[in-house]
């Protein structure tokens, strides 16, 4: 079941941390606490994550996608595992790089509330908890390098060629999950001409336009993470 | 003069023409099982087919050329002048216009230039051989009454002086020059084979004497051979034959059992070429001698018809004839004599030194060689990594880290009385640690992709492909996981070919294909740009990165890599890397 704006936590937001360098997983809980967050586990290894995650059932898993025992991808497999267990389980990986591809696994079952970041992302605090908010709430973040990747891949596409260099602009953020009143803010304009862009990109883009800003980003990644033509 | 030598003509043009075809045949098919790249760059295919097909045919052509030339001077021996004889000028001419068209035939090809280096050693004893008996054919020799002894002398010392010409000529035409025929690009199916075999980079025949033997020699020496081994069966492929003297079931039997052993020496030859050398090698210089001895003692070891028979005289002998016989015995035993003593070096002395173990085998030798190059490119390769990297993180992560120190050493001392300047420089500190996390990044992709450990080739070449700025299609098909130094070295070499192909070749279009069959990783990236890529020369083996360096780093698994890029495109590089 797709888990709606609606459904932000009473309490403090409970998360689990996995995370497997002490150093980082102590300033990330440190980090959390400060800012009002609830650690319900900081495990440092994949199957510790799976069990914390059945057992305490949080708001949100952030994790780190490169973690023991091989030291590849078990932290990412392990959250998608626990996301099939806890169907829209918000998901948040922190990464030391991005890959377009492991942005497409975590989107796959379209269900909202992932989010798919840098691990630098976490020293402009304001950024990261705004992000773990959005996630929480069932929206979607992808990292700002994961958006230019996937656009500059595409940029040759004819769609994606017809939009105006603000267009884009506009695109870029929403994709990165920013609502449009973020966008206003941040472009410097009405937040009537963001909505006025929006719809001429979904025109553009051939995507059925939607209220829903999860919806909207879903639809924008989708585009976007289909196999070039 | 029985009339009969009139009739067998036919028959020895036959044989003639099949054994220069058998020659050819058995010369192009030991060129290719030698996997001779051929200076295979793609630029000029005349010059490969030269490689593969000429020089072989070339010497087939002459080798068999002087055999015939032989003949048909046994025939003119046979020419007397008063005994009413058959044979006319026009059944004579048969065989002489043949054998001077494959001798013209043969030089012709011989004087092309740029013949490749390989190719070279055989041709001088065949220039030898051949032009003697040219002029043996065409000279004061084959007149048998009216010579006088200095006749004799002269027509042998200005035959001398003609093969010592055309060698010498050889030897001009075919020095080496600066950056030359060396080994190129290995090309498909031979590459395959000769990496299966571990000798990948082992240029072709002639690169080692012994048992890499080259077809050109082959070709010349094959027609002894049948000779020889026919002769110690007792078979004699020139016999007289003709339905009007009944020898005609005899001779076709004959004729047949002949062509069997043609082709038994076929076999041996390619299948025991070490053994089959000595044996020619020692075979020749001891008939040679022989001949020589003969001769010396006025008799004959005609070549052909009675070779290794002394005694078997010509059936009816015109006046003068036993003496000339005997002086072209000992000019044709002294030939064989001196090309057996060229080939014992070559062939025995290195056998005898191997069974003796005082000489590596060298099939190990040639691998030993590879293996040393290739290991010093790698090392060389390796080192020139870690300077990189030692770099980057000097110039890049390091220093920031080094300034990150130094801000928040000074922040703390103004925190407590400047809190806002330390503010700043605490801000300041946490942007220059993202940038280093940017630097240390990317410096980490380029040492080994992320995607790469966590996922392998397969999938790492996927993400390779989304990378791009062009459209790029996927085929692999890679089941499992592969060697880490393996994926790695074939990851960055098909990142470097694409990356070519984005820059230079004007594409609008990719495609990468990978699979994995019987042991073998094959990559092929095409597109569809304007070509004209090439390896850099071979010639400078320091020059480019690029191709070049993609090879390099493929030779250190037994890998190759194998360009076609015309110019107008497409461009397809294919690399193999055996991954047993």
């Amino acid at each position: 079941m797709p888990i709606g704006h609606a459904r932000l936590p009473e309490g403090p937001v409970r998360l689990v941390v996995a995370e497997d360098l002490y150093l980082l997983r102590e300033g990330l809980v440190r980090l959390l606490k400060a800012r009002g967050f609830e650690i319900a586990a900081a495990t440092d290894s994949a199957s510790a994550l799976l069990d914390a995650l059945l057992e305490h059932r949080p708001d949100l898993a952030i994790v780190d996608i490169r973690l023991p025992p091989t030291n590849t991808d078990d932290g990412l497999r392990a959250a998608l595992a626990a996301r099939e267990r806890l169907p829209g389980l918000p998901i948040l990986l922190l990464s030391q790089y991005v890959e377009p591809v492991y942005a497409q696994e975590l989107l796959a079952d379209q269900e909202g509330g992932v989010g798919y970041l840098l691990k630098d992302r976490v020293f402009s605090d304001d950024q990261f908890v705004d992000a773990i908010r959005t996630v929480v709430a069932g929206g979607t973040v992808m990292d700002p390098q994961v958006v230019t990747k996937l656009l500059g891949r595409r940029s040759r596409s004819e769609p994606l060629a017809r939009l105006s260099e603000r267009e884009r602009r506009v695109l870029e953020l929403m994709a990165e999950g920013r609502s449009n009143s973020a966008i206003a803010n941040r472009l410097f304009v009405s937040e009537k001409a963001v909505s006025k862009h929006s719809t001429s990109i979904f025109t553009k883009l051939e995507l059925a336009p939607s209220d829903d800003d999860n919806r909207r980003v879903l639809a924008v990644l989708a585009y976007l993470m289909a196999t070039p033509r | 003069m029985p009339p009969v030598l009139m009739d067998r003509e036919p028959w020895t043009l036959v044989v003639i023409v099949v054994l220069t075809a058998v020659c050819g045949v058995v010369a192009v098919r030991a060129e290719q099982a030698g996997a001779h790249p051929g200076g295979s760059d793609g630029k000029d295919r005349f010059q490969v087919l030269l490689g593969r097909v000429g020089w072989p045919l070339a010497a087939a052509l002459v080798g068999a050329a002087a055999y015939a030339a032989v003949l048909a001077m046994l025939m003119d021996l046979h020419l007397p002048d008063s005994s009413g004889t058959e044979i006319t000028v026009a059944g004579f001419g048969a065989s002489g216009l043949l054998a001077s068209a494959l001798l013209v035939t043969g030089l012709l090809v011989a004087a092309l230039p740029s013949p490749p280096r390989t190719a070279v050693r055989w041709q001088l004893p065949v220039v030898a051989v051949v032009s003697c008996e040219a002029l043996l054919v065409s000279g004061p020799f084959t007149m048998p009454q009216g010579r006088t002894p200095m006749d004799l002398v002269v027509g042998g010392t200005s035959g001398l002086v003609l093969a010592l010409l055309a060698w010498w000529g050889l030897l001009w035409l075919t020095r080496p020059r600066a950056g030359g025929a060396a080994a190129g690009v290995g090309v498909g199916a031979a590459a395959r084979a000769g990496a299966a075999a571990g000798s990948g980079a082992v240029p072709g025949p002639g690169h080692a004497f012994g048992y890499t033997f080259s077809a050109g020699r082959w070709a010349l020496l094959l027609p002894g051979l049948v000779a020889m081994v026919g002769d110690v069966l007792g078979l004699e492929l020139w016999v007289p034959a003709s339905p009007a003297n009944g020898m005609l079931v005899p001779a076709l039997a004959e004729l047949v059992v002949g062509l069997l052993v043609l082709a038994w020496v076929g076999v041996v030859v390619r299948r025991w070429p070490g053994p089959a050398a000595d044996f020619v090698a020692l075979a020749l210089t001891g008939v040679g001698a022989y001949g020589i001895a003969q001769g010396a003692f006025g008799r004959t070891l005609v070549v052909v018809g009675t070779f290794g028979s002394p005694g078997d005289l010509m059936p009816v002998l015109p006046a003068g004839f036993g003496h000339n016989a005997a002086v072209l015995g000992g000019i044709q035993g002294a030939m064989l004599l001196a090309l057996g003593l060229w080939l014992v070096p070559r062939t025995v002395l290195p056998d005898v030194r191997r069974l003796l173990g005082r000489a590596p085998d060298p099939a190990l030798s040639a691998r030993v060689q590879v293996l040393t190059e290739t290991r010093a490119e790698a090392v060389s390769t390796a080192a020139a990594e870690l300077r990189r990297i030692e770099r980057d993180l000097h110039d890049g992560a390091q220093g920031r880290l080094v300034a990150i120190g130094m801000n928040l050493r000074v922040a703390e001392g103004l925190l407590a009385e400047r809190p806002q300047e330390a503010a700043a420089l605490i801000v300041e500190a946490r942007h220059a640690s993202a940038a280093a996390l940017e630097e240390l990044r990317d410096l980490v992709r380029g040492i080994y992709p992320p995607m790469l450990a966590d996922r392998g080739l397969g999938e790492a070449l996927r993400a390779l492909a989304l990378d791009l700025p062009l459209p790029c299609e996927t085929e692999i098909e890679l089941p499992e996981r592969l060697d880490a130094p393996v994926e790695s070295a074939v990851y960055f070499a098909v990142a470097e070919v694409v990356t070519n192909a984005v820059r230079h070749a004007e594409a609008t279009g990719l495609r990468i294909r990978a699979e994995l069959s019987d042991g073998l990783l094959r990559v092929e990236v095409t597109d569809d740009g304007v070509g004209g890529a090439a390896p850099a020369a071979p010639a400078d083996p320091t020059a480019g990165s690029g191709l070049a360096g993609v090879e390099r780093r493929l030779a250190a698994f037994d890998g190759i890599l194998a360009i076609s890029s015309p110019p107008g495109g497409p461009t397809i590089v294919v690399m193999e890397v055996p991954c047993p």
